[in-house]
């Protein structure tokens, strides 16, 4: 039987018990078996020595169920690590940082415990998938979206207190943000709710975020200060309508006003979320790319944006696309398309629209089959599609990792990213991940994420290997470059931390004394985000 | 009861009635059915693959499910290339062994559920659910 | 006008050429070696010679690691007779450590006892001027992955994964790596020291493929 590191047999053998008086016998699980449960499936130090592995796992029910457990953890000191629906793929699943860790599974925690929409909030445990939120929402026919990530699987707590992000309007995609109060239960056991949940009979703890005084909800996310067991969002009233519409510019310069209008589109709440293309990109489709483009790529210095520009003109294509998407009544869309059109005219020449279907809800059949349901708030598990076996794809990867920096919402950013990325893999002598023609995530409302998918393999040692090699190398050129990840899996958070390093990593000198403060056990979490506890601390020059 | 020279006997009692009951119970016995299954047995059985369906609905037809859009029947078509059926509940070859490895172990990017998850029992039930087409094997 | 797919595709993967990045197998049902394999694979002890600071280092990076860490004052007989010699009388497991010679010696005379051996070795020999040479000999896998790791002031950090992943395998290969430590930092010590895993003969590795 496992034991977590730095604790006794004896102490371990009574605080199971105690576990077990807390949780129920059946929930608490230490088999060889039952653990390996709780391996991160996509890990990418799947089957080496320095796989993150559980000593245990404890599945609570209720608020005072974790309360228990905690004390229990606290008294003996034994390493801990909340997670929620555990589906955190390709940033470290279900895994803790510190192996021997007991991972407490909230997962039984799934109440919906208020959906309003006429206030436009929704109170949830952490237990709850996305997918039960929208089948809570659509059940009683009530009037909000939710706002989900790609697979409909996870939490909306977890996602959010990872920073994660969706696909709607707005704000709304930044799920953190979009989070209206928490409850949480701290290293020492006690309960304490945040915002207006701290006074008690108040309606609003999911209406007004910041209560009275400073707000500590950013310390928990992405942050091991405790374990989130309630939390609530905004919620976007369900519009009446969608539309997208598809601008294209005709040269490459043209993605620096692309980007700058909208922007100015976005950050007035005049569109959704802009999905970026370029019509001479890949897209994915079978066989190598066009002699063309690989003999512009060999030329010396790399092509000059006439001969992109040239390139374009000969396949009769445009340099870049964006789909706006709209959202609201008819009216307000059709005013909307039009407002844009008129900006685009007005500043790019030769920029041309292309109108996609104008969508009333409720969708019929098949038009949910063709519309992409996450902008419209269904979840689903469809993007799987991408890195399953289809026949473009015979061979899959047995998982991926995502390396996802955070560059400035400009068209020279993006060029910038491209360029020094494809330099980055040429030096590392291996094929590019980036292209000329690869564009940034837009998920986060105020910031792009170049991001890149690494294929994991659960039998290929070596591959692994030598993608965390290539991962580190890469943290390291974005952070000469200014740009830092917005999220990693725990093998790589100690690095990510590290490249924010202002003024001797002063912020992370705020977080460890926040932590022996909040934490002096350094029970929770440990690890997570850099942030160890005092005695697992690396002495800094 | 206890046996009698291959009989099962009621107490030391014999009448018609209880030698009938006894061959009865001893055939279904030998027969590998215990004793009172009858439709009861059935009853559990279809319970059983109807919470197997729930289940399998909740936890497996996102991505299991007909259609474009859903991943795992999309990996299965293009892996058995028409030998099999993409779709699972239209399979007859699962065993409740294959089902419960799939669904503890994973296989490419289809990661492993937890017992906070699919629980032991919503897997055998999904492992019903799944084999009730399967060809009956002795 | 490409479809969702094709889009994010795009998005994620486009590339002038194809991407080769090297591809897993075929991916068959995930060969999962158990908990109980993957644990009997790990380290039971990393022994830390607190009098020195790049052992500390050492311990702080295994106890990350989530190994159990025993800190020794240059003497192994506690640690031998509470710890070790119980364990390894019924099951002879894998231990590490960096620590002057002392140590070594009596953990390798005893392993031998026990049908162990040492499969890694490093010696660390201090120079003036700040730079630590670093002569390694163990596993080849092993010896591959130190390549470009010992040269900058947080090899004890690295060493201690070295150690964590070393592989029990009959290949060997032995190379001598010249690192640099931050001159600021005190020399450590006068001492050379000695980075060792003393396992079982023998073992399977942890990574076996299954067929």
């Amino acid at each position: 039987m496992a034991v977590p590191p730095g604790v006794g047999t004896r102490d371990w053998e009574t605080a199971l018990r105690q576990f077990r008086r807390a949780a129920g016998e059946s929930w608490v699980f230490t088999s060889d078996d039952d653990i390996a449960l709780y391996r991160d499936a996509y890990s990418p130090l799947w089957g080496e020595p320095e796989e993150r592995l559980v000593s245990a796992a404890i599945a609570p029910d209720t608020t005072e169920q974790v309360s228990a457990v905690v004390r229990t953890a606290n008294q003996f000191r034994i390493p801990v690590f909340p997670i929620s629906t555990g589906k955190n793929l390709g940033y470290g699943g279900s895994a803790p940082n510190l192996s021997g860790s007991v991972v407490i599974d909230l997962k039984r925690m799934n109440r919906v415990v208020e959906v309003d929409d006429k206030r436009h909030f929704a109170i949830v445990e952490p237990g709850v998938a996305y997918f039960d939120l929208y089948r809570h929402i659509q059940e009683r026919g009530l009037n909000v979206w939710i706002d989900c990530p790609d697979p409909g699987w996870g939490s909306p707590v977890g996602n959010s207190l990872d920073h994660g992000v969706g696909y709607t309007f707005g704000a709304y995609r930044d799920h953190f943000h979009s989070h209206c109060g928490l409850e949480a239960v701290l290293p020492n056991g006690d309960i304490v709710r945040t915002g207006m949940g701290a006074l008690p009979g108040a309606k609003t703890w999911a209406e007004y975020r910041y209560g009275f005084g400073p707000t500590v909800d950013g310390l928990f996310a992405q942050g091991n200060l405790g374990i989130v067991t309630k939390m609530g969002f905004h919620l976007l009233p369900a519009p009446q309508a969608y539309q997208t519409s598809v601008v294209t510019v005709p040269r490459r310069r043209d993605i620096v006003p692309l980007v700058d209008l909208v922007n100015e589109l976005e950050h007035q709440a005049l569109v959704g979320m802009p999905e970026y293309f370029s019509p001479l990109g890949g897209f994915g489709r079978p066989g190598p790319p066009p002699q063309e483009l690989v003999a512009l790529m060999q030329r010396p210095g790399g092509p000059t944006d006439e001969e992109f520009d040239q390139y374009a003109r000969e396949r009769n294509a445009g340099s870049w696309s964006c789909r706006l998407q709209f959202y609201g009544s008819p009216k307000v869309i059709a005013a909307h398309l039009e407002h844009a059109k008129d900006r685009f005219a007005a500043v790019v020449a030769g920029s041309a629209f292309q109108d996609g279907e104008l969508l009333r809800f409720p969708l019929n059949a098949e038009q949910l089959d063709r519309v992409h349901k996450v902008a419209v708030g269904i979840p689903n598990m469809s993007i799987f599609s991408i890195g399953a076996r289809t026949e473009l794809n015979p061979s899959p990867s047995d998982g991926h990792l995502w390396f996802s920096p955070i560059i400035p919402k400009s068209g020279e950013a993006v060029l910038e990213a491209q360029r020094v990325f494809m330099d980055a893999f040429a030096k590392l002598g291996m094929p590019s991940m980036v292209s000329p023609f690869t564009m940034p995530a837009t998920w986060m409302h105020r910031a792009f994420i170049f991001i890149m998918a690494f294929p994991i393999s659960r039998s290929n040692v070596a591959q692994n290997q030598r993608t965390r090699t290539v991962f580190r190398e890469l943290v390291k050129v974005a952070a000469e470059h200014g740009w830092g990840e917005y999220r990693t899996a725990p093998v790589f958070q100690d690095d990510v931390m590290a490249a924010y390093s202002f003024n001797n990593h002063s912020l992370l000198r705020l977080h460890e004394a926040i932590k022996d403060a909040v934490d002096p056990n350094g029970i929770v979490a440990a690890g997570r985000s850099g942030i160890w506890p005092r005695h697992l601390r690396r002495t800094r020059a | 009861m206890k046996l009698v020279g291959g009989w099962w006997m009621v107490g030391s009692e014999w009448s018609l009635a209880s030698v009938v009951a006894a061959v009865w119970v001893a055939l279904l016995y030998i027969a590998g059915v215990p004793a009172y299954a009858g439709a009861t047995s059935a009853r559990q059985s279809d319970a059983t693959v109807q919470k197997g369906n729930e289940a399998y609905q909740y936890w497996c037809a996102t991505c299991h499910g007909r259609g474009p859009g859903h991943p795992g029947t999309v990996a299965l078509t293009a892996k058995y290339k028409g030998a099999l059926p993409g779709l699972l509940e239209e399979r007859t070859d699962l065993t409740p062994q294959t089902v419960r490895f799939a669904v503890r172990r994973g296989t490419s990017i289809m990661p492993f559920f937890r017992k906070t998850e699919v629980s032991d029992a919503d897997l055998d039930a999904i492992a019903q659910y799944l084999t009730r087409r399967a060809s009956p094997r002795r | 006008m490409p479809s969702r797919r094709e889009f994010i595709q795009a998005g994620l993967a486009a590339s002038v050429v194809p991407v080769a990045f090297p591809v897993a197998e075929p991916a068959r049902v995930a060969s999962v070696p158990n908990i109980a394999a993957l644990s009997s694979h790990r380290l039971t002890h990393v022994v830390c010679d607190a009098r020195f600071r790049c052992s500390q280092a050492v311990a702080i990076e295994a106890a990350r690691l989530g190994l159990p860490v025993v800190s020794i004052d240059g003497d192994i007989s506690d640690f031998w007779f509470n710890d070790l010699a119980p364990v390894w009388s019924t099951s002879p497991r894998a231990i590490a450590g960096l620590t002057a010679h002392g140590p070594l010696f009596c953990l390798e005379r005893f392993g031998w006892d026990h049908g162990l051996r040492v499969v890694f070795r490093g010696v660390h020999r201090f120079e003036d001027g700040g730079h630590v040479e670093h002569s390694l000999a163990g596993p080849f896998r092993t010896i591959a992955a130190a390549h470009g790791t010992l040269v900058s002031d947080d090899w004890p950090t690295q060493l201690t994964r070295l150690l964590n992943s070393c592989a029990v395998t009959h290949d060997t290969a032995s190379t001598t790596v010249r690192g640099v430590i931050e001159s600021e930092l005190e020399r450590d010590s006068d001492d050379t020291l000695f980075s060792w895993v003393i396992a079982p003969k023998h073992a399977e590795p942890a990574t076996a493929r299954r067929a």
